[in-house]
C-alpha cells in the first residue's frame, strides 16, 4: 500500500487546537503510509494542487485528507484524486474539525491524540477500500409538477420554455391556486386577474405542457430520471373536449351549493366552473355519490333527481325520472300509498322535517295524467326472445316483474285468481286512498304488453303444468289469508277479517257491520278497515295492544284516522268475543302494559292481571296480520313461517328455475318492497335464462344506507308542505280520494327544501341544456400512468380553521372571518364587487379590526412558527379596506411587524401614514359578539392599557398550514416532512429546492409559508434544477451503495422491510435480495438489518469497521 | 362508589346548593353519601412548587374518601373541585410529593395513592342524561339563563370539565330542562373571587359588568356552580344597586336549583317574571 | 436619567427564586401581551402581567415588588390557558406573593378588617391564604 495523509490546518480552526505537526509525525509511522504532510488550507487551490501533485509524485494508491466534515469537501478531494489518476473511492476524509478540534477546543492535548486516532482509523479503512466506478442511468426528459398554484404554474412554464414536456397535475378543476382568490398583491397592488391569469392562459396554450386538472397523484414508483407516476383523472362527468364553456348547463342546474372559490360567500351550481377565468375553462359536475333517499328506496328511484326537476319546474323531466328511468309501472299508485322509506332517511329531517318526497311525486304523476291522459311509460321492446316466463299473481310484484321481463323480450304469461289485476292494491287498499281508476290505468299498462289470464287460480296440478311448460316461473301470490286471534268466540257472526271486508268494499259488494265496529290491530290494514267502516256510517274504535309509538301503520294514516273521529284504545287486547245465538254482542278486553323489548326491538305488551272489562259492539274487524296461501306449490322449500324460501338478493327458490317475491316471501310487507322484488326477480330471471351468474355486481340493488349529508346551513327556510286534503266532514261520508293535488307554487317551494346530500342529483337537466352533448353522467375515474424523469411538488398551503381559536369565537361569529375570505370581499370581481360587506347582514363595516398571529407563534395552541406573510397582507387589506370605505377605521393588532422584503417596510409605513391604519402593539385575548358589534379585547403594551374595540368586523390572520394532501403525497413520494407537514429541504440553507430523494424537487408554500415573490423565485429555481438534470445525457450515481453476497443471502426480506427508499427487494425466483443501484442511497439500513451479513455497503464492510474500531481503541 | 364532599360554604350560606343537590340526585337515583370527618380543602390550590404543606388539607380529604371505600369523590363547589382535583393530579404526577405528604400524615391509617377520582356534579349529570329527561315535569319554559362557569371549573386546562374557552355543558343542561340558555360571552370571566374580602371595588366592577351584560342579553337569571361567584354576583350586586344608579341585579341560581325546579321539587324564586 | 440595568439582578437570585417557586423560565415570554389583554384584574393593577414578565426578564424585581399586580391577581388562570408559550402566569404571581409573604409582608391586614365581615367562608379562607402570611 502507498497511502498519503494530508492534514489541513483550516487556518486556526484545527491547528489552533490540534498540534498538526505532531499528528503528521505520528501518522507517518502507520504501516502503509508513505507520505504525510500538513497545509494551512488544504481545500484551497494550492492545497488541491499539492494533493494532486503528491498523488502522482508518490505514486499513491490511497489518500486520507484530515480536515472538516466529509459533507463539505469529500467531493472536492475525490474530484482532485480523479484528476490525478487515482480512483476517487480510494480517498477518505478524516474529520478532525467538527469531531475533534471544535468540541475539544479546551483540551489541545486530548484533541491532538484524538486527531491521530481518527486518522489512523481512516487509514485502516482506506486500506480495504475497493476501486469503485459510478453506475450510469438514463433520464426520461419529461417532468411532472404537482400542484397548479402560482408555484406550479411558474415551474411548469419555465421547464416547458426550456424545451421539455411537463405534466401539470392539479386536484381542483382549475389552476390558479390561492393566488387567484386574492384581491390584490402586496407591495405593488397588482391584481391576480391581471398578473396571474395570463400565466394560466400560457399554461393552457403551451405546446409542451399537459394540464391534468381535476387529477390527483395516486402512486409513484421508480427513481431519479425514471419515475412512473399513477395519476387519477377524476371523473368530471363532462367531456372536456366537447365542452364549450358556455354555461348553459349551470344555468339549467337546480342544485346550489357553497362556492369554495368565493370562500363560501356565494353559491354555485352542482355543475360548475370555479370562476370565469378558470383554466381549463370548462365545467365539472360535483357528484358525491348516491343520496340517502335514493339509496334507501327499494327500487332506487331517483327521488333527489325528480325533486330537483320539480324545483326547476321541469315537469316533463320529473315525469321521466319518476316513471321511465326505473320503468315504474305503479308510479301513480306509489305517489298515493307508498310508505316512503326515502323520507325516513331524508337528512332535511335533521333541520326540521323531511322533504315531502311522496307529495312531490304525487304532483308529478298528476301532471302526467293531465298531460298524457294516463301513465306515460316506455314500452318499446328492443329485442324479442323465445324463452317463456310464467308469473303467478297479478299484484305489484307480479306485474312489475312481468313488465320488465316483457321489455327484455320474453314471452310472459300472468296467472291471476281474481277477475282483475292489482293484488292487495285492489282488494286491500280502500278507494279513498287509491282511487280504482288510477290503479286500473297502471295495471292496464302491463295488460297491454303481456297476456294476463284472469280468473285462473293456480292449483297443484296447474303449477306442475306451468313448471313443465315455462322456462322460468315467478311466484308472487301475496299474503291474503288472515290470521285469527285464537281466542273464544272468533267464529261468531260479526267477527270478520278486515281483509275480507275490505275486499268486499273494494269490489262494491254490500257490507253490513252494524252500528259499532271494533277494529283490532295497529297496522295499515287496521287503519284502512277502520276508516272504511267509518265511511259506511259506523262508529269505529281501534284496539291496539301496544302504544301509539309502536304502531306499524304510517303516521299520516293514523293522524288522518284520528282526525276523522276514530277512537283509539291503546294497550288493550281482546281476550274473548261474547255473543248470543251465534251473533257477536260484546268483546272482553284486557289492559296491557309494555315490558322488555322483544326481538323486533319494540317493547313487548304484557297483560295486566285483573284488568278485564267488556265493551258492546256490533262487529269486530281483525287486522292482526295476513299470511300467504302456498298450498299450490310443489317441490319448493318453504320457511318455518310458511313463506317461500328464497335467496334474499336473487329471489331464487330451491328450484333454480322458480323465483318468488312480494308478500308470499316476506309476509305482509309494503307495496314498494313488493315492486322491488318483482323488478329484482326480473333481473335474476333474465340472468338465469341467459345462463349468467345471478349475483355478480348486484350488491347495490338491495336498499342501503348512504352516509351522505347535505349542507344544513343552506337549508331553505320553510316548513314542510301540508298536502291538501278533502275536509274531514266531507271525506267521512264518501270513498272519494282524501289527498288532493298540491299547488304548483307550493310544490316547487317544497322541492327547494331539499339540502342536496349528493350535490348533483342526476336530474339530467344539464344534459338537456348542453348543446354540444358534452355531459357524461356515467363517466368514471381513470388512472393514467405517466413516465417522467423529475417531479416538482408545489402543493401550497391551507389556512388553519378558525374553530381552533375558540377565544376568537371559534368560527361561530359570522363577522369574524379569515383573511382569504376578506380577500374575496375586497376583490373587484368578488361577491361584493370590492366593497366589503358583513357576512351577517350585508352592511358595509365602518370599522374593521385585523388580528395578527391567530394561531401562529403559538406553540401552546397552534403552530410555533411565524406564518411570514400575515403582517404584509394585513397591511394591504387594511389599506384596500380604507380605499373602499374612506371614512372607515382600520386597526391592526400586532406583536411584531415583519416587513422584510423589497418595498415591504415602506408599504407598511404607507398604510399607517397615507391611509391612517391604526397599529396597536399587543396580542388579542378575546373576541365576542355583543349586539351587532364584535368586541375585541386586546392590549396596548406600549402604553400599558387594556384595549376594547367595538368593531363591525374582525379579520383573523390565521396560521398557514401545509395543504391537507401534503401528508399523503409525502408518504407516497417518500419525502420527509416536518412535524407540521411542511416538506423538508435536503438542506435548509444550501439545497432548499431539493429533497433527500433524487429527482424530486419542492417549491413554494408547500415547503413553508412564503409570499408570491419568494414562491415564484423558488418555482423558477426548481425549474432550473429540473433543466440542469435534463441537460445531462445520462446520470451517474454514487457507487458507495449496498451490495448483496448472493452466496450468503437467504432471502429473508429483512433488508426489504428496512429500506426507506424501496431500493432493495427479494427476487421472487432466485430468493435473494437485489439492490436497485439507481435508487439505493447507501444509508446502510439494509446492512444493519441483515442477519447473515450478506448485505453490505461498499467500502464500509464489517472488516473495515472492525479494523477502524481496533486502531481507534488501541492505547496511545 | 361515589362519596360526596360538600365543603364549608355549602354547609352555611350556600346550604340551598347542598339541599337541592341532595334532592335532585336522589330523584335521579343517586344518594349523596357525605364523607365522614371531612375538613376544609384549603379553598385555593397552592401554586408554589415548594409548598407541600398546603397540599395536606386536600389530600387528607382524599384519604378520608379512600378510607370509606369511595373510588370517586363528588364536589359541587367549583373551588373545592379545583383544589381537590389539582392536589390529586399533583400527587399522581409527583410520587416524591406524595410520599412526603404521606410521611407527614404518618398517623393516618391509610396511605394515599392517587386512587380516588375527584369529579364535579356536571360529570355525574352527564351520565344521567336519560334519567334527567325522564324526570322533567316542570320545564323551565320561557326562561332565559346566562350560563356562568367562572374560572375554576375550566382552568387550568388539565382540570377543565369542558372546553375552557367554549364550554357548553351548562347551556346543554338548561336546554335539557326546557329553558333557554343565552350565548353569554362572559360565561368564563372571573367575578373577582376572594377580593370580595379586601378589594371590594374590584369585585363591584366585575359584578357590574357581568350582571349588566347578562341583563342586556335578556337573561332572566344567571346559573352557576360556585358559592363565591354566587356571593359576588348576587349579594354584592344587590349592594351595588345602591351605589350605581340604573344598575339592577338579577337572580342567581345554582344549577341544582334549576334541576329541582324542573323536577317539581321546589320553585325558583324569580325576580320579575313569574315561572308561569 | 436612565434606569440602569444591574447585571447581577438579570437572572439574579430573586428572579431565580421566583422561577423555582413557579416552575417558569421568565425568558420564555416573548411579550405578546395576550395575558394582559385578557386579565380581569388589569384595570386595578399598577403593572400589566406582561410588564411584570418583562421586568423579571430584565432583572428589575424591585419594580415588580413595589407594584400591586401580584396581589390583585386572583388566580383566575385566564392568562395561563391563553398564553401561547404555555407560561403559568398565575404561578409566577403566586411566586411573587410568596416572596413577599415569606417576608411577612401582607396585603390584607386582618386586624384592619371590619369585625363582622359579610363574606362567605371560602372567600375569607382563600383571601387569607393568598394575601396574608
Amino acid at each position: 500500500m502507498r497511502i498519503g495523509v494530508f492534514i489541513c490546518h483550516c487556518g486556526m480552526n484545527i491547528a489552533g487546537t490540534v498540534d498538526v505537526e505532531r499528528v503528521r509525525e505520528e501518522v507517518k509511522k502507520i504501516p502503509g503510509v508513505v507520505f504525510a504532510t500538513n497545509y494551512i488550507y488544504m481545500c484551497s487551490e494550492p492545497g488541491q494542487a499539492l494533493f494532486e501533485e503528491k498523488i502522482k509524485e508518490e505514486k499513491l494508491d490511497g489518500a486520507v485528507v484530515a480536515n472538516c466534515s466529509p459533507t463539505l469537501h469529500e467531493r472536492t478531494f475525490r474530484n482532485a484524486a480523479a484528476r490525478a489518476g487515482l480512483n476517487p473511492y480510494r480517498v477518505e476524509i478524516a474529520n478532525i474539525r467538527e469531531q475533534c478540534s471544535w468540541p475539544h477546543g479546551d483540551y489541545p492535548e486530548a484533541a491532538t491524540k484524538k486527531a491521530i486516532k481518527i486518522i489512523k482509523a481512516t487509514v485502516e479503512k482506506v486500506k480495504k477500500n475497493m476501486l469503485l466506478y459510478p453506475p450510469r442511468i438514463d433520464i426520461k426528459k419529461k417532468a411532472m409538477v404537482i400542484g397548479g398554484g402560482i408555484a406550479g404554474i411558474q415551474t411548469a412554464l419555465d421547464i416547458a420554455d426550456g424545451g421539455y414536456e411537463v405534466y401539470l397535475v392539479e386536484k381542483t378543476p382549475t389552476i390558479g391556486g390561492k393566488m387567484i382568490i386574492l384581491s390584490e398583491t402586496f407591495p405593488t397592488l397588482d391584481c391576480p386577474q391581471c398578473i396571474e391569469t395570463p400565466k394560466m392562459t400560457d399554461v393552457s396554450q403551451h405546446p409542451k405542457i399537459h394540464l391534468l386538472a381535476y387529477s390527483e397523484v395516486e402512486g409513484v414508483e421508480g427513481y431519479i430520471g425514471n419515475f412512473k407516476v399513477k395519476v387519477r383523472r377524476k371523473a368530471s362527468f363532462v367531456d372536456w373536449d366537447r365542452c364549450k364553456g358556455c354555461g348553459d348547463c349551470a344555468e339549467a342546474c337546480p342544485v346550489e351549493v357553497k362556492n369554495e372559490w368565493e370562500r363560501n360567500l356565494t353559491l354555485r351550481k352542482a355543475i360548475y366552473r370555479p370562476f370565469d377565468q378558470a383554466v381549463p375553462g370548462v365545467f365539472t359536475i360535483d357528484k358525491r355519490g348516491i343520496p340517502p333517499c335514493r339509496a334507501r328506496c327499494p327500487i332506487h328511484l331517483n327521488a333527489h333527481g325528480y325533486v330537483m326537476a320539480v324545483k326547476a319546474g321541469e315537469w316533463k323531466r320529473a315525469q321521466e325520472i319518476v316513471r321511465k328511468e326505473r320503468d315504474f309501472v305503479f308510479a301513480a299508485t306509489a305517489a298515493r300509498i307508498c310508505t316512503h322509506p326515502c323520507e325516513g332517511e331524508c337528512k332535511r329531517s335533521e333541520v326540521d322535517s323531511p322533504v315531502a318526497i311522496r307529495t312531490i311525486k304525487r304532483f308529478v304523476t298528476d301532471w302526467e295524467f293531465r298531460e298524457y291522459g294516463g301513465p306515460e311509460i316506455d314500452t318499446e321492446i328492443k329485442e324479442e326472445r323465445d324463452k317463456k316466463v310464467a308469473i303467478i299473481g297479478a299484484g305489484p310484484a307480479g306485474l312489475s316483474c312481468a313488465f320488465d321481463l316483457r321489455k327484455l323480450g320474453y314471452k310472459v304469461t300472468v296467472f291471476e285468481k281474481l277477475p282483475k289485476g292489482g293484488g292487495m292494491l285492489l282488494t286491500g287498499i280502500p278507494p279513498y286512498r287509491l282511487p280504482k281508476d288510477i290503479l286500473e290505468r297502471e295495471v292496464k299498462v302491463v295488460e297491454g304488453l303481456v297476456e294476463v289470464r284472469y280468473n285462473t287460480p293456480v292449483d297443484r296440478e296447474l303449477f306442475r303444468e306451468i313448471l313443465n311448460e315455462y322456462d322460468a316461473v315467478f311466484i308472487a301470490t301475496g299474503a291474503h289469508k288472515s290470521r285469527g286471534m285464537g281466542i273464544p268466540g272468533e267464529d261468531l257472526e260479526g267477527v270478520y277479517h278486515a281483509v275480507s271486508i275490505l275486499k268486499k268494499i273494494n269490489f262494491g259488494e254490500p257490507v253490513d257491520l252494524g252500528k259499532r265496529v271494533m277494529v283490532v290491530g295497529g297496522g295499515n290494514s287496521a287503519m284502512d278497515a277502520a276508516r272504511s267502516a267509518l265511511r259506511l256510517g259506523c262508529e269505529v274504535m281501534v284496539v291496539y295492544r301496544r302504544s301509539r309509538a309502536e304502531m306499524p301503520a304510517i303516521p299520516e294514516e293514523v293522524e288522518a284516522a284520528m282526525e276523522e273521529g276514530i277512537e283509539f284504545h291503546f294497550l288493550r287486547n281482546p281476550v274473548e268475543f261474547i255473543g248470543r245465538d251465534g251473533r257477536l254482542e260484546r268483546v272482553r278486553l284486557i289492559k296491557m302494559e309494555l315490558g322488555e323489548p322483544d326481538e323486533s326491538g319494540r317493547r313487548r305488551p304484557v297483560p295486566v292481571p285483573g284488568s278485564e272489562y267488556e265493551v258492546e259492539v256490533s262487529s269486530v274487524l281483525l287486522a292482526i296480520g295476513e299470511r300467504p296461501d302456498l298450498s299450490f306449490v310443489d317441490g319448493i322449500e318453504l320457511t318455518p313461517w310458511g313463506t317461500v324460501k328464497v335467496d334474499e338478493l336473487t329471489l331464487q327458490t330451491s328450484n333454480p328455475k322458480v323465483f318468488a317475491g312480494g308478500d308470499c316471501v316476506t309476509g305482509p310487507n309494503t307495496f314498494i318492497d313488493a315492486v322491488a322484488h318483482g323488478k329484482r326477480a326480473a333481473v335474476s330471471i333474465h340472468r338465469f335464462l341467459e345462463g349468467k351468474d345471478l349475483k355478480e355486481g348486484r350488491e347495490g340493488e338491495l336498499p342501503w344506507k348512504s352516509e351522505l349529508a347535505g349542507d344544513k346551513s343552506l337549508a331553505y327556510r320553510k316548513g314542510r308542505i301540508v298536502q291538501p286534503h278533502l275536509p274531514v266532514e266531507e271525506r267521512i261520508k264518501t270513498f272519494s280520494e282524501v289527498e288532493l293535488t298540491p299547488a304548483e307554487e307550493d310544490i316547487r317551494e317544497e322541492a327547494r327544501r331539499c339540502i342536496n346530500c349528493s350535490v348533483c342529483s342526476e336530474c339530467g337537466l344539464c344534459v338537456l341544456a348542453c348543446e354540444p352533448e358534452a355531459i357524461v353522467h356515467d363517466m368514471v375515474d381513470r388512472i393514467e400512468e405517466i413516465e417522467v424523469g423529475a417531479i416538482v411538488v408545489a402543493t401550497g398551503f391551507e389556512l388553519m380553521d378558525m374553530k381552533n381559536l375558540p377565544e376568537y369565537g371559534g368560527g361561530k361569529i359570522p363577522d369574524v372571518i379569515d383573511a382569504l375570505t376578506f380577500e374575496r370581499l375586497l376583490a373587484p370581481a368578488g361577491p361584493t364587487a370590492g366593497v366589503p360587506k358583513r357576512p351577517s347582514d350585508g352592511k358595509v363595516p365602518e370599522s374593521v379590526v385585523f388580528v395578527s398571529c391567530a394561531g401562529s407563534r403559538d406553540p401552546a395552541h397552534g403552530v410555533a412558527y411565524c406564518s411570514r406573510i400575515c403582517c404584509m397582507y394585513l397591511a394591504k387589506q387594511a389599506m384596500l379596506y380604507k380605499h373602499a370605505v374612506h371614512h372607515g377605521k382600520a386597526y391592526v393588532f400586532y406583536i411584531d411587524i415583519r416587513s422584510n422584503g423589497k418595498g415591504y417596510e415602506e408599504f407598511v409605513q404607507r398604510a399607517k401614514e397615507d391611509e391612517g391604519v391604526v397599529y396597536i402593539r399587543g396580542k388579542v385575548s378575546k373576541i365576542f359578539q355583543r349586539g351587532d358589534k364584535v368586541v375585541v379585547w386586546g392590549v396596548d403594551t406600549l402604553t400599558g392599557d387594556r384595549i376594547e374595540i367595538e368593531a363591525d368586523m374582525v379579520v383573523l390572520a390565521t396560521a398557514m398550514l401545509p395543504s391537507p394532501e401534503a401528508k399523503r403525497l409525502a408518504s407516497m413520494l417518500r419525502l420527509p416532512a416536518d412535524e407540521y407537514g411542511w416538506f423538508q429541504e435536503a438542506h435548509l440553507k444550501l439545497r432548499p429546492l431539493e429533497t433527500v430523494t433524487g429527482g424530486i424537487f419542492i417549491a413554494g408554500a408547500a415547503v413553508f409559508p412564503k409570499d408570491i415573490t419568494d414562491t415564484v423565485s423558488q418555482a423558477s429555481g426548481a425549474a432550473g434544477k429540473v433543466l440542469a438534470l435534463f441537460s445531462k445525457p445520462e446520470l451517474t450515481r454514487e457507487p458507495t451503495i449496498a451490495e448483496v453476497d448472493v452466496e450468503v443471502c437467504a432471502g429473508c426480506g429483512n433488508c426489504e422491510a428496512a429500506c426507506a427508499y424501496g431500493a432493495i427487494e427479494v427476487d421472487p425466483v432466485k430468493r435473494v435480495a437485489v439492490v436497485n443501484e439507481a435508487v439505493c442511497e447507501g444509508c446502510g439500513a439494509c446492512s444493519a438489518a441483515c442477519p447473515s451479513g450478506a448485505v453490505r455497503l461498499r467500502n464500509l464492510s464489517k472488516e473495515q469497521i472492525f479494523d477502524m474500531v481496533r486502531v481507534a481503541t488501541e492505547e496511545y | 362508589m361515589i362519596g360526596y364532599y360538600p365543603g364549608c360554604t355549602l354547609k352555611t350560606v350556600a346550604s340551598i346548593f347542598d339541599r337541592t343537590a341532595r334532592e335532585v340526585f336522589r330523584e335521579l337515583g343517586v344518594e349523596l353519601r357525605e364523607l365522614k370527618n371531612w375538613n376544609c380543602c384549603g379553598t385555593v390550590y397552592s401554586l408554589a412548587s415548594d409548598d407541600v404543606m398546603h397540599q395536606l388539607a386536600p389530600v387528607r380529604n382524599l384519604i378520608r374518601a379512600k378510607e370509606e371505600g369511595y373510588t370517586e369523590l363528588l364536589t359541587l363547589c367549583a373551588m373545592c373541585y379545583n383544589t381537590l382535583k389539582r392536589a390529586n393530579e399533583l400527587v399522581r404526577r409527583d410520587p416524591e410529593v406524595l410520599s412526603k405528604i404521606n410521611d407527614f400524615m404518618y398517623l393516618e391509617e391509610v396511605k394515599y395513592d392517587g386512587s380516588v377520582e375527584v369529579i364535579h356534579g356536571f360529570e355525574l349529570l352527564r351520565e344521567l342524561e336519560d334519567k334527567i329527561k325522564e324526570k322533567v315535569k316542570n320545564p323551565l319554559k320561557g326562561l332565559k339563563f346566562a350560563p356562568y362557569y367562572g374560572c375554576l371549573l375550566l382552568r387550568p386546562r388539565e382540570v377543565a370539565i369542558d372546553d375552557p374557552e367554549d364550554p357548553q355543558y351548562l347551556s346543554y343542561l338548561v336546554e335539557l330542562l326546557g329553558g333557554e340558555a343565552i350565548d353569554f360571552p362572559y360565561a368564563t370571566e372571573c367575578c373577582g373571587s376572594y377580593h370580595t374580602v379586601g378589594a371590594k371595588e374590584l369585585v363591584y366592577q366585575r359584578t357590574y359588568e357581568i350582571v349588566n351584560l347578562a341583563r342586556e342579553l335578556g337573561a332572566d337569571a344567571l346559573v352557576l356552580s360556585c358559592p363565591l361567584c354566587h356571593f359576588n354576583l348576587d349579594a354584592r350586586a344587590k349592594e351595588l344597586e345602591a351605589e350605581r344608579s340604573g344598575f339592577e341585579h338579577i337572580p342567581v341560581f345554582y344549577f341544582t336549583e334549576l334541576l329541582a325546579h324542573a323536577f317539581g321539587l321546589s320553585e325558583l324564586q324569580l325576580k320579575q317574571k313569574g315561572t308561569q | 436619567m436612565y434606569v440602569k440595568i444591574d447585571h447581577t439582578k438579570v437572572k439574579g437570585d430573586l428572579v431565580r427564586k421566583i422561577e423555582e417557586i413557579s416552575g417558569v423560565d421568565v425568558n420564555r415570554c416573548y411579550q405578546c401581551g395576550k395575558c394582559s389583554a385578557g386579565c380581569p384584574g388589569a384595570p386595578f393593577m399598577d403593572l400589566l402581567p406582561s410588564q411584570v414578565m418583562h421586568l423579571l426578564m430584565t432583572g428589575r424585581v424591585d419594580r415588580v415588588l413595589e407594584s400591586n399586580t401580584h396581589w390583585i391577581c386572583a388566580s383566575c388562570f385566564t392568562c395561563t390557558v391563553r398564553c401561547p408559550k404555555d407560561i403559568d402566569l398565575a404561578g409566577v404571581m403566586e411566586a411573587i406573593r410568596q416572596i413577599e409573604l415569606r417576608e411577612r409582608k401582607d396585603f390584607v391586614r386582618v386586624d384592619k378588617l371590619p369585625e363582622r365581615l359579610n363574606a362567605p367562608t371560602i372567600a375569607m379562607v382563600s383571601a387569607f391564604r393568598k394575601l396574608t402570611s
